[in-house]
Order: C-alpha cells, then structure tokens, then sequence
C-alpha cells in the first residue's frame, strides 16, 4: 500500500519530472494487475478521505471495478460475499461523508415495505 | 460521487458475477434503507447502485455465463415493483433537491431502458416530477430529458406489443390465420382505439385484413380492404378469414 501512496506523491508532486510521471503511471498500471491489489486496494479504500488520499481512494475503486470485471477468476469463491460485503460497506462509508449535504431531505412512512434476506 | 460510481460499478459486477447472490435489489435496498436516518444518508449510493444494476446486466462486454445474466434479468425483472415504490416513496421528498432528483430520474430512466414495465407501472413512472428539471440544473434537465424520450419509446413500443398481444389472441381464439402464404401476401393490423392498456379485450378487439397487392377471388370479400370487424366469438365461427388459411383463396 505504501507503494501506491508513493507512487501518488510522485504523481501529484509539482516538481515532478514527465519521466517521474511516466515510471509511476506505469507502475500503477502494472500494479492493477497483480493479485496483490486486490487487497491493497480494500485498504486504500478504508484511508481516512483528505485532499491527499482522494486520487489513490478514486484508484483503488476503479482497480477493484477493473479487477471484478476483467479477473473474476482470481477470486477463490469462498472470497466472494466477503468481498461484496467490503464494497457495500466502503459504499456506505462514502455516503456517510457525503451527508452533510442531505440533512434537509427527509424519507416518508410511505417508504416502501422491504424484502427480507 | 467520484468514489461513489467505481465502486457502484463493482458492486453491480459482484451481483452479475455471484451465482449465490439471489436477492441483490431486495438485499440493496434493505442494507441502505434499513433505518430512517441512514436511509437518508445512503440515498446517493442507493439510487447510484440501482441506476447501475441494469446496466450492468445488460453490458455483455462483461463475460458471464449467460444462464448468470439471464437469472439477474429476471431477478431485476422481478424487483421492479421495489424500485418503483421506492422511487414513488421518493418522488415527493425530493422535489426541492435537485441533485437527487437527477439520481432519481437517472434511476428511473435506467430501470425503464433495460426492465420491461406493464402499461400501467409506465403510466405511473411518468409521474415523477420530470417536469420540474427546468427550474434545476443543465445535468437535471438533460437526465429529465433522458427520461421522458426513454419513457415514451417505452410507451410506445407497450402499445405496439399490446396491439400484437390483441391480436394473437384473436386469431387464437377464433382457430388461427396465416397472414402470410406462397401466393399472396396480406397486411393485418389492429384498431388501437380499440386495445385497451390493460390487455386486449376480446369484445372490442377489432382487425382489419388488406391484400397488398391482389383482388382476392372471395366473391364475397372482392374489396381489397375487407371491411372492419369485431372478432366477437360468433362473428369468428362465420368468418372465412379466421378459419383456416386456404380459406382466403376458397
């Protein structure tokens, strides 16, 4: 993980070099995939969100996104409901910062009447 | 939001993928719905992940063994009573907010696109408040534009199936008709006036049957365009065109 996070800084530095840029895009690249960024980007996801970390959290969705749909198979079936269960979790995390915005909306009892599991 | 849709897209690809994940509508809505305050909070992601499922089940760029996707169709097909109660429950408490009101309507325009919805579940999709997309955003008003021309394309193509259904079930009842055979061809079609949005109705089902481009030799329908007439079951029994095929030529 801490890879990545340099692999970032490199990237967002302003005195970085096109030829810093270039090594560090490639890197991630090649880093979406390895088996290893399965995890690494889980972990990216629960960093605390700040200005810094925004990019690499965007990264590691988009990797688990990429990973899901093109290399399903490298996922043992037993990982399956965990991994569904960590990306509902992360989703609500993510709303949870956003809700600041929606203190003013309110859902009426008409709500309608939920399925159980 | 720019976390949100990655990870909205790999949820819908963890549903399209997971055989053992039988209730993905019912289970979404139930987690983020599951208290009145976090409702709220999750009604970003909620409308997100429910805008994506269906596409997501209909990008066959996704490899998956068809008999997967085919069981996710009918589930979404199955869930879209919850959807449309949820976006009906909605329809009110957004009105003022027009950031989730695009969520919304993109919602909605994404269930119509790819779930097929009954005439009367459309009727009631078109009363979500896309009409107030003009007092809100350019991204409102284009998500609200989405949705009515997708609404009415679906609308549209109800009545067409409706007109069909009215019509099959004519000719069944009655003991069937080929429109079309080696010596000639015949045109069909349905008075739509006459269908109405809850089925075809046998009583007041009406076709007409025009030969393209030949007299017929029924001395008694010598008219290319044969009368109009109610397929009543009476009116079947004496009808040569409702018999049987060869009967057009008799």
């Amino acid at each position: 993980m801490e890879q990545v996070q340099q692999a970032f800084r490199a990237l967002q530095a302003p005195d970085a070099t096109s030829q810093q840029t270039q090594e560090a895009t490639l890197w991630l690249d090649h880093f979406q995939g390895t088996l290893e960024a399965w995890r690494v980007a889980d972990q990216l996801l629960c960093l605390a969100t700040d200005d810094t970390t925004d990019a690499a959290r965007i990264f590691a969705a988009q990797t688990l996104r990429y990973k899901i749909q093109y290399s399903w198979s490298e996922l043992p079936v037993w990982a399956h409901e965990s991994l569904r269960n960590t990306l509902l979790n992360h989703l609500i995390r993510n709303c949870q910062v956003a809700h600041a915005s929606l203190h003013n909306v309110c859902i009426p009892p008409c709500m309608p009447p939920l399925a159980s599991t | 939001m720019a976390v949100l849709t990655p990870l909205s897209f790999a949820t819908g690809l963890v549903a399209l993928h997971m055989d053992s994940w039988q209730t993905v509508v019912s289970d979404i809505v139930q987690l983020m719905t599951e208290r009145h305050d976090p409702a709220v909070q999750n009604l970003p992601c909620l409308l997100e992940l429910l805008s994506i499922l269906p596409e997501v089940a209909g990008n066959y760029n996704v490899v998956v063994c068809p008999s997967r996707r085919e069981r996710v169709r009918l589930m979404l097909q199955e869930s879209r009573s919850t959807v449309l109660q949820l976006l009906w429950a909605l329809n009110s408490p957004l009105r003022a907010r027009h950031d989730l009101m695009q969520s919304m309507l993109k919602c909605a325009a994404s269930w119509v696109h790819h779930v097929q919805f009954t005439a009367s579940e459309l009727a009631q999709l078109s009363t979500l408040n896309h009409n107030c997309a003009g007092r809100g955003s350019l991204g409102l008003l284009e998500v609200a534009t989405n949705f009515r021309c997708v609404l009415r394309e679906r609308q549209r193509q109800c009545s067409e199936e409706l007109q069909v259904s009215a019509l099959a079930s004519s000719i069944s009842l009655t003991g069937g008709f080929t429109a079309h055979d080696s010596a000639r061809t015949y045109s069909m079609s349905i008075a739509p006036e006459c269908v109405s949005p809850s089925g075809p109705s046998r009583s007041h089902a009406a076709v007409s049957v025009a030969e393209d481009d030949r007299q017929p030799t029924s001395g008694a329908y010598n008219d290319p365009m044969l009368s109009l007439f109610s397929m009543s079951s009476e009116d079947a029994q004496h009808c040569p065109l409702t018999r049987a095929p060869c009967d057009l030529h008799a």
